[in-house]
């Protein structure tokens, strides 16, 4: 199955904070490291691993260059592009405030997956399917 | 600094083992001629794989190309707040900008 990543489950899961983590969640990633599920990460949330390891809130241990690689030509990952189905997408609705929640809930609708995010506000927003507890 | 030099292909092959050596090393590029044409390029592995867009992280798992990003991080403090911070000061950005 394919699942769509919010930033802070992708980076609880990298950086090994499974405490932190719903327990399905943490399944799905565990399955995605298997190659048996697919995940995709956003656009927003890449950029947002960027900055994050930029002002040295985490370390990966590899070149950003190569990280995206890696992701990109992964089987179990793929790269989710903010296109034009994206933001005409995330125009649709305006309950959530927040431009980077919108975009990556408008990458789960177009993509037709559930999204991994421990976000309440997304969760109870029923916009997009999402997988957590 | 890496540097390119050409080389015809009886000194490549005379030199194979030093030129491995030095690609692998200082990042250097050999371009090998044969009859006065430049017909192949030697470089380093590492140099290979950011041309050709492949990566070392990918381990094949039952014929697929797997990258295993748990646990290959670190985290520092709240990352939870640390996104909220992030987002709150590029939408504040954003709006002094256009203020």
């Amino acid at each position: 199955m394919t699942y769509v990543t919010d930033t802070h489950a992708l980076i609880h899961h990298v950086t090994e904070r499974k405490r932190r983590l719903g327990r399905r969640a943490c399944n799905v990633f565990d399955r995605s490291d298997r190659g048996l599920d697919t995940i995709i990460v956003p656009f927003t949330v890449l950029e947002e691993v960027l900055l994050l390891s930029e002002v040295g809130k985490i370390q990966i241990p590899l070149p950003f260059r190569e990280f995206v690689i890696s992701l990109d030509k992964a089987d179990n990952l793929d790269l989710g592009i903010n296109d034009t189905a994206v933001i005409l997408e995330a125009a649709t609705f305006t309950t959530v405030r927040d431009p980077y929640d919108r975009l990556i809930i408008a990458q789960a609708r177009v993509a037709g997956v559930p999204l991994i995010t421990g976000n309440e506000q997304i969760q109870g927003s029923g916009l997009v399917r999402t997988v957590w507890d | 600094m890496a540097k390119e030099k050409i080389m015809t292909f009886v000194q490549a092959r005379s030199k194979l083992s030093e030129i491995v050596d030095r690609v692998a090393e200082s990042g250097d590029t050999y371009v090998v001629s044969k009859r006065q044409k430049p017909l192949a390029v030697i470089i380093g592995i590492e140099k290979y794989r950011e041309l050709s867009g492949t990566s070392k992280y990918l381990k094949n798992v039952g014929g697929k190309k797997i990258f295993k990003l748990g646990g290959i991080g670190k985290a520092f403090g709240d990352i939870d707040e640390a996104i909220r911070e992030l987002r709150k000061s590029r939408i504040e950005a954003v709006a002094k900008k256009f203020s």
